[in-house]
């Protein structure tokens, strides 16, 4: 049941892929980079002050993993693309008085994608580059309060984030190597913020986070 | 390609379910709002800060006697030297208001831990009630900046008991709008509330209750303490067993200090007390101020802000003063002076009390003079067995009887009431009258010990022996100090006295009682 759920994730990640060449229909896979730029205000709680001793609050690491998606042409220049990938696991450090205690949580990130892509050049042409915009879902799931996040905050703690959705952009290109099959590279960026909230006893803090993710990509592509 | 956009959705819409859940685990929240319901379980741990910025989960007995010792010299000597580590938590809880209104209320459970016989296992618990504060942020679950917290830590739960320690209800995160400063049934409902909501912590935090229950607090929290266990006896025999009950420099006869402060001598911090024992008294029987406007009884400039004055945004009492929010000393006018001079002095008012008459006074003389005749007119404390047997018209008096904790029956549980013979603050005549009323009544030795620490031990047999030669010591370190500094002796012991000389010889003399009841 694990795997299955693993493998149905990895549907749908983020990346971009696209259609080129006399096939309609392309798949990829490759290995993306998830460059976080995360900016968040330091949190506020309901609870009493000396108990959320600030600046108190948290930056979102980078993650990397597998990247998959499909793409069909529309005509020689449009395509619709759908991309994800497995979906990673980002470490959320403490920033402030919680740097110390490291990483605090653990959340995993599942974005499907989906993007109209224009291609340049003729169909068929060895190199097509490509640009698109589309529109991005990002929810979050298995979000865990590390020991050294219960520490911090002082007993065990659920955290919830808020899905979003929002704008993505992306450029990329597709380098034929072989019959059917290309190299697939590109870049992605997502307009991505969520609602951050930690409950630890009867305290409440929350902040609001901007991850603002840069997605690098490359891989191999497969058409038909 | 209809259909294979239509498998995407499907796919997608099953992946965003099949991906959902997981995730740490937290508290459970209970919603409901019944009095004693823990609002969240477990509680929060207070994390013990560390010197590279990370924290730990306990404060070690070392490191305790260090911070201790590093606050005061030779405190670990009063307190004991701290033998189990302790863990704080902060917990949230449901009460009432003056009127039963439900409202919520936060506090700290300490709980001992440790290798020692007298840390592990089954643990008893004391219930401690914490003396006046004008700080509104106040939390006894604070060991970095509260102290009374830390020597009830040190005094109790470095000793091997759990205590369980109430910020009480108006104070932190409250949302009563008001404190109900004296109020005996209020405070009393929210100590036991806030047992009843640590007893629902205890299996999730690691605290074993042994079954022993004991009561204590000091001035406010004395009151308090008695109060409650009055309450427990009366109302909750089957939920609460008592196993003893200290009360430290507290307010108990409040009719008769009420009294004494209008007709006689007026306390030390008394510009304080009074504001938040009127506040209360009028949240619960609505007839102290007219129409709800302080001015009957405060004085123009301090009437218009009496209501909001205390608790407040305040460091500490002096810090309050310093706002002039309230004035420091000056309760009556000059012109009241003259009358009390000439009722109770024979026409000389004692040198000491000037500060307390002046023209910034707190109370009008209306309504000064009006209590005076009420005094002397309905008379109360006649008799030492029933000194409530009274009528009093002025509403101010009448609360004060209603809150007096001379009433009976008598506990029929070991008590000791712990004091200073020379309190300025809560006066000791407090404790005599209900140590007069307990005897009266059939309540003496050996089940009532008092305690008076500004006095000579008997001999070195005596059992306050530590307490009483301890508190001289301090007291002339004090004389000593003020000499060198070139100040006034008297007035720096006075200044000292009820909040920082009495306090850890009482809650040592308190644990010590305690020791000695288990161990029987």
């Amino acid at each position: 049941m694990k795997k299955i759920q693993i493998a149905l994730c990895a549907l749908f990640g983020l990346t971009s892929v696209a259609a080129m060449a006399e096939d309609q229909n392309l798949v990829a896979a490759g290995i993306g980079y998830i460059s976080v730029h995360s900016s968040s205000p330091d949190f506020s709680s309901n609870g009493p002050a000396f108990l959320t001793p600030q600046p108190a609050g948290i930056t979102v690491a980078s993650a990397t993993t597998l990247l998959f998606g499909f793409s069909h042409m529309l005509n020689d220049h449009w395509a619709v693309a759908f991309a994800g990938g497995i979906p990673p696991k980002h470490d959320i450090n403490g920033r402030g008085t919680l740097a110390p205690f490291g990483v605090t949580t653990t959340v995993k990130q599942l974005a499907p994608t989906l993007f109209a892509n224009y291609h340049f050049y003729e169909s068929g042409s060895k190199f097509r580059p490509f640009v698109g915009l589309g529109i991005n879902y990002t929810k979050f799931y298995d979000i865990t309060s590390q020991p050294s996040g219960n520490l911090a905050s002082g007993g065990p703690t659920s955290i919830t984030l808020s899905s979003y959705t929002g704008l993505a952009a992306t450029v990329g290109m597709n380098y034929k190597i072989a019959d059917h099959l290309y190299l697939n590279a590109n870049i992605a960026a997502a307009n991505v913020s969520t609602d951050m909230v930690a409950t630890t006893g009867s305290i409440q803090r929350s902040t609001h986070v901007k991850l603002n993710p840069i997605l690098y990509s490359a891989g191999l592509a497969y058409s038909f | 390609m209809r259909q294979v956009n239509l498998t995407l959705g499907l796919i997608t819409a099953a992946l965003l379910s099949a991906c959902g859940g997981g995730g740490s685990a937290g508290p459970t929240i209970n919603s409901s709002t019944a009095r004693g319901v823990l609002v969240a379980n477990p509680p929060n741990l207070v994390p013990i800060p560390q010197a590279n910025g990370t924290a730990v989960p306990q404060l070690d007995p070392v490191t305790f006697a260090a911070m201790l010792n590093a606050a005061q010299p030779g405190l670990t000597q009063v307190t004991g030297t701290p033998v189990c580590s302790i863990s704080t938590y902060y917990i949230k809880y449901n009460t009432v208001g003056s009127k039963g209104e439900a409202t919520t209320a936060t506090g700290a459970i300490f709980v001992p831990s440790g290798t020692a016989t007298q840390c592990s296992g089954p643990r008893p618990v004391v219930a401690y009630a914490h003396g006046t504060t004008v700080t509104q942020s106040f939390n006894m679950a604070n060991l970095q900046s509260n102290q009374e917290a830390v020597l009830v830590a040190a005094t109790f739960a470095a000793q091997g008991f759990i205590v369980v320690a109430p910020n009480y209800a108006g104070y932190d995160l409250s949302s009563l709008p008001y404190t109900g400063y004296l109020d005996a049934a209020q405070q009393s409902n929210d100590m036991i509330d806030s047992l009843r909501a640590a007893r629902q912590a205890f299996p999730n935090i690691g605290a074993q209750d042994s079954g022993k229950l004991f009561l204590t607090g000091y001035s406010q929290g004395g009151f308090v303490a008695l109060a409650t266990q009055q309450s427990m006896q009366n109302n909750y025999a089957s939920e609460f067993k008592v196993t003893a009950l200290a009360g430290g420099s507290g307010p108990y006869a409040t009719e008769l200090l009420a009294d004494a402060i209008f007709a006689k001598q007026p306390n030390l911090g008394g510009t304080a007390f009074l504001p938040l024992i009127t506040n209360a008294w009028q949240a619960h029987y609505g007839n102290i101020y007219t129409g709800g406007n302080p001015s009957n009884i405060y004085a123009s400039p301090y009437a218009a802000n009496i209501l909001t004055a205390v608790p407040g945004n305040y460091a500490s009492i002096n810090a309050m003063y310093a706002t002039g929010v309230l004035p420091t000393t000056t309760m009556f006018s000059s012109t009241y002076a003259a009358v009390v001079a000439n009722a109770s002095y024979g026409g000389q008012l004692p040198a000491q009390l000037a500060a307390f008459y002046g023209a910034t006074n707190l109370v009008n003389d209306s309504f000064a003079l009006g209590f005076l005749q009420d005094v002397a007119q309905y008379p109360c404390n006649l008799t030492a067995a029933t000194p409530l047997n009274c009528k009093p018209q002025n509403t101010v008096r009448q609360a004060a009887l209603a809150n007096d904790l001379r009433t009976l029956p008598v506990p029929t549980v070991p008590v000791l009431l712990c004091g200073g013979n020379s309190d300025p603050t809560v006066f000791f005549q407090s404790t005599l009258a209900e140590k007069a009323f307990l005897n009266a009544n059939g309540f003496g030795a050996p089940y009532l010990s008092v305690l008076d620490v500004d006095s000579t031990p008997t001999s070195t047999a005596d059992p306050f022996y530590a307490a009483k030669a301890g508190f001289a010591a301090a007291k002339t370190k004090v004389i000593t100090d003020a000499i060198t500094a070139g100040q006034s002796p008297a007035v720096a012991v006075a200044s000292a006295y009820h909040g920082a000389l009495v306090p850890p010889f009482c809650n040592a003399a308190a644990a010590g009682f305690f020791k000695s009841v288990l161990a029987q």
